[in-house]
């Protein structure tokens, strides 16, 4: 039996949400801002859903179009970052509320950097893309994500030192 | 030991790990519906108005100068030292800027550009530039919706814009009011600001061209005076917004760009791919129906502004502009255009219509106005 397009496109949703979703909220930072961001990718992937469909390629569309709206969302203003006035202290030892503490660093980390920034690290070290894929994703050269990259990590060395086991060495690029 | 980077990639994991799945299919498909309700409304969608200059000659100029009268944008204007005609007809100008003060106001500007006559000399037309601070829109904390729909009447004593209401994500109210100031009216509710050309003026500056936000896609007009709502077919109301400010509108489809008539008759199309494969949409039409502006920043439910590229429909090839390469563009009736260029926000050149400058301003401040409508008359 064959589905209709529109029980695939259903079926496509319900499996691939939860992962665009991870995604979109290390992008945005934020529940909503990320469900209106997978909502909209969504919404144009199945704008394009029978070539898409056709060409086995709709996961790529949507990440693609995914990563697009949020660094031209931002780019225009139109979304507010919400800042917590202070990062939190870290906790020490490796015990709950440390590992909590270092969350909501790494969070409010994510958000004072650009939105290319915040990309290409979700591109590279999340979805463990590679710097020809995450070019790709973005539209960018990879000298770009390199650079973006380089940028990225030295800015989180700056702004959150607390973090610094995070990104003990440079990251070899593959 | 660990690998490089590979407590940033755990710390990515478990932060990822605090976004709550919820199911999206519903909210997917309503945007998808609104999508294509703005995909029909494919118009001129820069608000060009109609000040019944259709046919206007664009006029060459001698001289320069602009005059400054108000604080703010200020404009310098330079002309084309070719083409000198010794009949010179008056062409005037308006351009309106946005700029978003604060997360709560929107800052209206209107640079004007003129010629008056038989100054400083008798035969004579020296252009002259003035800028008037207009109304300021306040709004809601972060109400993108004022910024997505604004737009100036063609009279140019009203502006209308939405701002956003709670619950709605890309809908409010209708709001109106004079340009210079005075308290708005409301004039209308649940009215669609996303996408791009989503309020658009009759030409006598009586109705409005709407979306509701809703299920069905309604669309219809919206009396300017009394708030009252009429009902249309979709397709008659895609032909009277599209006349409302050309009569051509575009698509682009399947690796395709198509120009109609507003009927939908007449369609031309050549091939068009984005740079990316990404979907974009048609912002503008010539009056002619022989170039297209196409938008940038694909799949963006945002007003566009900007401009990927602009196809000459006979050649099925982006057109190469003198002044540079163009972000933006507004069609004029008289064949002529007005355009910014990459790089250089502050210049705003017009161009007759075999594309050579026949006037350029520089506009102070620009980098933070945004130019959302221009309208000769």
């Amino acid at each position: 039996m064959v589905d209709s397009p529109s029980a695939e496109f259903d079926s496509f949703v319900r499996h691939r949400s939860p992962a665009l979703l991870r995604a979109a909220y290390l992008l945005t930072g934020d529940q909503h801002l990320a469900e209106d961001l997978v909502q909209s990718a969504l919404a144009r992937t199945h704008r394009s859903w029978r070539r898409l469909h056709d060409s086995g390629n709709a996961e790529a569309y949507t990440r693609k179009v995914m990563y697009h709206l949020q660094v031209a969302w931002w780019r225009r203003g139109k979304v507010a970052e919400v800042l917590p006035g202070e990062l939190p202290e870290r906790g020490r030892g490796g015990d709950h509320s440390g590992a909590s503490a270092l969350k909501l660093s790494l969070r409010a980390a994510l958000l004072k950097l650009s939105d290319k920034q915040r990309a290409v690290l979700v591109l590279r070290f999340f979805e463990d893309r590679t710097e020809a894929e995450a070019a790709e994703v973005l539209g960018v050269s990879v000298g770009t994500v390199k650079s973006q990259t380089a940028k990225a990590l030295a800015r989180l060395r700056v702004i959150a030192p607390e973090l610094s086991d995070l990104h003990v060495a440079n990251g070899a690029a593959r | 030991m660990n690998a490089p980077m590979d407590n940033l990639r755990s710390g990515l994991a478990d932060l990822a790990d605090d976004v709550n799945p919820v199911d999206l299919r519903d909210r997917a498909l309503r945007t998808s519906r609104r999508i294509g309700v703005r995909r029909t409304a494919l118009t001129s969608a820069l608000s060009l108005v109609l000040l019944g200059s259709v046919g206007v000659t664009a006029v060459a100029m001698t001289g320069g100068g602009g005059e400054v009268v108000e604080p703010g944008v200020t404009a310098t204007t330079t002309v084309a030292p070719q083409s000198p005609s010794p009949v010179r007809a008056t062409v005037t100008g308006d351009y309106y800027f946005m700029r978003q003060s604060g997360n709560t106001k929107l800052e209206l500007t209107v640079l004007r550009e003129s010629y008056p006559c038989g100054t400083p000399e008798p035969g004579v037309c020296q252009p002259a530039t003035r800028t008037e601070q207009l109304r300021t829109i306040t709004h809601p904390v972060d109400d993108a919706c004022p910024w997505q729909s604004v737009t100036v009447s063609p009279d140019g004593r009203q502006v209308a814009w939405v701002v956003g209401a709670d619950g709605l994500s890309g809908g409010g109210d209708l709001m109106i009011a004079d340009t210079r100031g005075g308290t708005p009216q409301k004039r209308g509710s649940r009215v669609l600001c996303l996408g791009t050309g989503n309020v658009v003026w009759s030409p006598d500056s009586t109705r409005l061209y709407v979306g509701k936000f809703d299920n069905a896609g309604t669309v219809g007009t919206v009396d300017a005076t009394s708030g009252k709502f009429s009902p249309m077919e979709r397709e008659a109301w895609k032909e009277a917004q599209t006349l409302a400010t050309g009569p051509f509108r575009g698509v682009l489809l399947d690796g395709r760009l198509t120009v109609t008539k507003a009927d939908g008759t007449a369609p031309r199309s050549v091939p068009y791919v984005t740079e990316h494969g990404l979907d974009a949409v048609v912002l503008g039409v010539s009056h002619d129906g022989r170039y297209a502006a196409v938008s940038t920043e694909a799949g963006d439910p945002s007003r566009r502004l900007y401009v990927a590229d602009v196809i000459d429909l006979t050649t099925g090839r982006p057109v190469g502009f003198g002044v540079g390469k163009v972000s933006a563009v507004w069609f004029q009736p008289d064949g002529s255009l007005v355009v910014r260029v990459n790089g250089d926000p502050g210049k705003v050149y017009r161009l007759d219509t075999d594309l050579r400058i026949v006037a350029e301003f520089t506009v102070d401040k620009a980098g933070n106005r945004t130019l959302f409508q221009a309208a000769f008359g």
